[in-house]
């Protein structure tokens, strides 16, 4: 705390987003029967993790983390995941669906059928199989318009269905846990942190992140205004396509066949930031999700996306 | 170019880490914008956010797509675009929740809780007020002060927000007026002190076009305060916080990662706290001191206000989740029995008498809402009485706990004064709650539990302490009534009190008015009157109007079952008018008497009283016989009549004095040893019903029994009487002394002994030294979560 602590001895917006997050998360654990945090190894669920392992000190977080594994993750993102599993004592589970491996779902032929199969079926067949009543997730409410009225405790039916009409108002420091058997709760520890904050958070608490988020020289192609890295050797070049070293970093990770580079030198956090203070465009614009139409975030949500 | 930007893109590119430093030491404000569809809210915080340079660039394609296709600002941007998120919304036109903004200057982050105003309003502006610090008031300069603005203010002042911003938008359609703004503010002052809003920033504004936002509007010469930003970033919210608060710790969750380690999270609510510091934990009240401030960057000397920390206690004392650890000197109020004020938030309409749960601090417990006391018009501000709350309405309750939870008054604290109404069925949050303040005895103070009881001094007095509560119309009678029984019992040799409803108001009472919450507050004092003089053993009598079956109930809840007896002095209006022995109605009628119960204030009939008196059929004296009756009624001495020649009503033996006569079915049984069991022989048995809280004067009408049974002889076996309704148990009288049993599980009363008096729904027992004892220990299955309540607390009864 004492890294964030300001000059006068005030608390600080991120001892204050620190101390939000925290109280979040102890509230929901001593609530619910059988929580989880889905951990999705980006940079968010880095600040997450780190304030779990913050809010129940010297205990180790009381609950696993979740995978949702797409098998089209970054090798780094894997590697960054095992690590983080085993320096926090957590129970790691990773999911895949068994569906979409059976039959091959991949981004390069699917389209939106990889993210439908993968994340959104996988996560709430992970959900169901391992009886989780409460899913802590690192969205937050600055990152797309849909989910500035997102509540911290979102619920889902049955079915993990979200309706914009059943959500609880959430009043001062209580959040009502309380819900019926079949129903679950997405949590969002960090809704109040923006884009900034959690670069900054990073920075002073020195949070292990994935490499990718910095830049370095990498093998990668442009396609359709995107440029994508050559991750492994799934990676089918189209006719005319051949991978260009380029150095390049991510503003957010995903499944890498539909992450998008941006070109950089920015190989330190100070200079990361520097970028992102600087740039021009907005964080999503880097996943191909949020280009299908208006509002698209929120039709996801509907339909059990994250 | 509209703003210079706050994202000091300058010293970023320059010097990033010269940057960082400065942003490491970024303070937050945490603010709502309130004002109605057309005040230009979402306009002004899409202009907040442009201008802060928090849109991107793909943001803004997108937004000047939009505003072309959906925007109301013709071919121009329309700001209000950039905040409108929810696809059913817009299609709507109108935004339907609270959205959270986000925005930085070089020492602030601003998190905005954008309210939208339409029916769901109320709802909506109460949930982003809780957590804000400061409210922007939007007015429409050509329409000036509005009922929405007292609506809003009167919201802010609810939820407690001391900081106020009058933003008077839209100045560019008044040709930036002077005299437009001061005219305005003017209006709003005066308004403002109507509800306690004693101090307030007024800026003119232009969120279209951007007037005094973040520049000073060049087309404002005359303006010389500062403008939005500039204001939203200087004001100090942190200085109005109470300095001299105290610590409160409300307990999360208990850290036990192994046997040495027993921690107790929670964030700090108020105060600070520090190792060594002499702490208290409620509701248990057991004192220990704090060992250490854990933390996972290591042991704090000191934590404050709003940090999440980790309390380890120099004691091994019991401390769960719920609990609150708070300054040993100074502990916050624990009660079971709250008046608070709700903002109802679903479609579903509270059900008065229902059990909700509600959640306050980190405790969540049964909670049953009265009738509302009133419902206040948020447009007019007046107080009207409704049934029941609907959606948005707000209004006072009295709210009765399953166990008793420390709080503070909610103007003295948000964090254990704000507290949330739970379905039990559709586990929805359906209300919002702010803690006015206990309804009970003051449970703030260790109850001293005296070694004299209530039944001690009733039995002196050889009478039973009944409250005789007459209700009813001005002019129905009351007065006249209750002096009729009070002579009528003096007469008789009882001790009695008549405390007469204009009598108080000269003395007790003379501070209060004739609102609703005054006649509340007065009923509350005269129950509590009551209930002391009752406790000292006297009969009373009461004659006040008490309009509201609520405060008639929560005096009922003040006393032992049985003793309070509700009188509805009944009398229709127009009789109680035609009488009108004071002259009242005719003064209410000229309107010179505001709030005249019947005239333009409620009255509440009782539903269940004891006793329904007609005053068109009675006659006061014959009411009064019939009250007296009543308050004598199983008295140990009875009615005189009773007392010469006590009637034989053996036809009504119960079960009770069966069962107590034969050992294996009684579930407990208590002997008392006594001269008289010496002196006993051969001598048939007698039970007499008895009521626990009443022993002692039971034993005593035993012993007379057993005088009159030795002088004439009845038949052999047993004479019974008849069980009152009241009664629990028997006494029976034989060969053996006298044996008291109780025969059913029952409330524990305030004549139980101290230690009786926590053990909730347990036999009880009488013993040699004469208190009552339960046998075996309670059953020790009971919920590891249920606290143990404050000595004297009325929640220790249990359920």
């Amino acid at each position: 705390m004492t890294r964030l602590r300001a000059h006068d001895g005030r608390l600080t917006h991120l001892e204050r987003l620190e101390a939000e997050s925290i109280h979040v998360l102890r509230e929901v654990v001593a609530e619910v029967e059988r929580p989880v945090m889905l951990y999705s190894v980006g940079k968010d669920s880095a600040v997450m993790l780190h304030l779990a392992r913050k809010a129940f000190f010297p205990a180790p977080p009381p609950f696993p983390l979740l995978h949702v594994d797409t098998t089209w993750k970054f090798r780094a993102m894997y590697e960054l995941r095992d690590r983080m599993a085993k320096e926090s004592g957590m129970q790691l589970f990773v999911h895949q669906n068994p569906d979409a491996v059976a039959r091959g779902i991949n981004p390069f032929d699917h389209g939106s059928l990889h993210t439908d199969l993968w994340k959104t079926e996988g996560l709430k067949q992970a959900l169901d199989l391992h009886g989780f009543d409460a899913a802590f997730g690192g969205a937050r409410r600055d990152e797309e318009k849909s989910r500035a009225k997102e509540r911290i405790l979102s619920f889902r039916a049955a079915g993990h269905r979200w309706d914009p009409k059943q959500q609880r108002p959430e009043l001062w420091h209580l959040y009502n846990a309380r819900k019926h058997k079949g129903e679950t709760v997405r949590v969002f520890p960090i809704s109040n942190w923006t884009e900034l904050d959690v670069w900054q958070y990073i920075h002073l608490e020195g949070i292990p992140i994935v490499p990718l988020y910095f830049a370095a020289p990498r093998p990668t192609v442009s396609r359709d205004g995107l440029l994508l890295m050559v991750d492994d050797e799934r990676f089918r070049l189209l006719p005319g396509e051949a991978p260009v070293t380029r150095s390049v970093r991510f503003r957010t990770l995903g499944c890498y066949p539909l992450t998008g580079a941006v070109e950089s030198e920015a190989d330190t956090l100070p200079k990361i930031i520097q970028e992102m203070l600087l740039t021009t465009t907005s964080e999503r614009m880097g996943r191909a999700i949020d280009h299908d139409q208006a509002a698209s975030m929120e039709k996801k949500k509907q339909e059990g996306y994250f | 170019m509209p703003g210079d930007g706050y994202r000091a893109d300058d010293l970023a590119a320059r010097d990033i880490d010269a940057y960082l430093e400065r942003h490491r030491n970024k303070s937050w404000l945490r603010f709502i914008t309130c004002g109605s569809v057309d005040d230009g809210k979402s306009t002004l915080i899409g202009r907040l956010l442009y201008d802060s340079k928090v849109v991107f660039d793909d943001q803004l394609a997108a937004l000047v797509a939009d505003s072309k296709r959906l925007g109301t600002q013709g071919q121009e941007i329309d700001f209000a675009l950039l905040v409108d998120g929810l696809a059913a919304e817009r299609e709507q036109g109108i935004t339907i929740d609270v959205a959270y903004r986000y925005f930085s200057t070089d020492t602030r982050k601003f998190i905005v809780a954008d309210t939208p105003g339409h029916e769901q309003y109320t709802r909506n502006m109460v949930t982003g007020a809780s957590t804000a610090d400061l409210a922007v008031l939007l007015v429409d300069a050509r329409r000036g002060v509005l009922t929405q603005t007292r609506r809003h203010s009167f919201l802010v002042k609810l939820i407690g927000l001391r900081h106020v911003v009058l933003a008077i938008n839209k100045m560019d359609l008044v040709g930036y007026s002077e005299e437009v703004f001061t005219r305005i503010v003017d209006a709003y002052r005066e308004f403002a002190e109507s509800v306690g809003i004693d101090a307030f920033v007024s800026i003119p504004i232009s969120g279209l076009r951007g007037d005094n936002i973040t520049q000073r509007s060049v087309r404002m010469p005359w303006y010389g305060g500062p403008t939005l930003m500039e204001h939203l970033g200087a004001v100090d919210v942190e200085e109005s916080a109470d300095s001299s608060a105290r610590l409160r710790l409300p307990v999360q969750w208990v850290c036990r990662p192994n046997l040495d380690f027993r921690g107790f999270a929670g964030t700090v609510a108020e105060g600070s706290v520090a190792p060594g510091d002499a702490v208290r934990v409620l509701p248990s009240g057991r004192t220990t001191t704090v060992a250490r401030v854990v933390t996972a960057d290591g042991d704090l000397a000191r934590a404050t206000a709003g940090q999440a920390v980790t309390l380890t206690l120099a004691d091994e004392v019991d401390c769960s989740r719920g609990d609150v650890i708070a300054a040993a000197d100074a502990p916050p109020e624990v009660s079971d029995a709250l008046r608070a004020t709700l903002v109802w938030m679903s479609e579903e309409p509270l059900v008065p008498g229902r059990s909700y749960w509600l959640k306050i601090g980190t405790t969540t417990v049964p909670a049953t809402v009265s009738r509302p006391h009133h419902q206040v018009d948020v447009n007019t501000l007046e107080r009207v009485a409704v049934e029941t709350f609907s959606l948005n309405s707000i209004g006072d309750v009295d709210v009765t706990l399953g166990r008793a939870v420390p709080f503070a008054p909610y103007d003295e604290s948000r964090e254990l004064g704000g507290f949330l109404l739970i379905d039990r069925a559709t586990h929805a949050t359906v209300a919002a709650g702010l803690v006015r303040r206990s309804t009970r005895r003051a449970t703030n103070v260790h109850w001293h539990t005296t070694d004299v009881t209530r039944a001690d001094r009733a039995t002196r007095l050889g009478q039973r302490p009944r409250v005789a509560w007459l209700t009813g119309l001005s002019g129905a009678g009351k007065s006249t009534i209750a002096n009729l029984v009070e002579r009528r019992l003096h007469a008789l040799g009882r001790h009695a009190y008549l405390l007469d409803g204009d009598n108080v108001r000269h003395g007790l009472c003379r501070d209060l008015g004739f609102t609703d919450a005054d006649r509340a507050e007065n009923v509350r004092r005269v129950g509590e009157v009551a209930r002391l003089m009752s406790d000292a053993g006297l009969i009373v009598i009461t004659a006040f109007i008490s309009p509201f079956a609520s405060e008639r109930d929560a005096v009922r809840g003040l006393l032992p079952d049985g003793d309070f007896v509700e009188v509805f002095v009944d009398a229709p209006l127009d009789t109680a008018e035609a009488r009108d022995p004071k002259g009242l109605y005719k003064k209410a009628r000229a309107g010179q008497l505001p709030s005249f119960t019947g005239i333009d204030s409620p009255y509440e009939p009782p539903a269940r009283p004891e006793l329904h008196l007609d005053t068109t059929k009675l006659s006061a004296e014959e009411c009064a016989e019939a009250i007296v009756a009543r308050l004598l009624e199983g008295d140990a001495r009875g009615l005189p009549c009773a007392r010469r020649r006590p009637r034989r009503r053996a036809r009504h033996a119960g079960s009770d004095a069966r069962r107590s006569s034969s050992p294996a079915s009684s579930r407990s049984r208590w002997v008392r040893n006594d001269s008289t069991q010496t002196r006993s022989t051969n001598l048939p048995c007698t039970s007499v019903p008895l009521r626990c809280t009443r022993w002692r004067a039971l034993v005593a009408a035993s012993h007379a029994r057993l005088r009159a049974s030795r002088a004439a002889p009845s038949s052999p076996g047993r004479t019974s009487r008849k069980a009152n309704s009241d009664s629990c148990g028997s006494a029976t009288i034989s060969t053996s002394g006298i044996r008291l049993t109780c025969s059913h599980a029952h409330r524990a009363s305030s004549s139980f002994s101290s230690s009786a008096r926590r053990k909730a729904a347990t036999p009880c027992s009488l013993s040699g030294s004469h208190t009552l004892r339960p046998r075996k220990s309670r059953d020790s299955s009971g919920d590891s979560s249920e606290k143990s309540t404050a000595p004297g607390s009325p929640g220790a009864s249990g359920k």
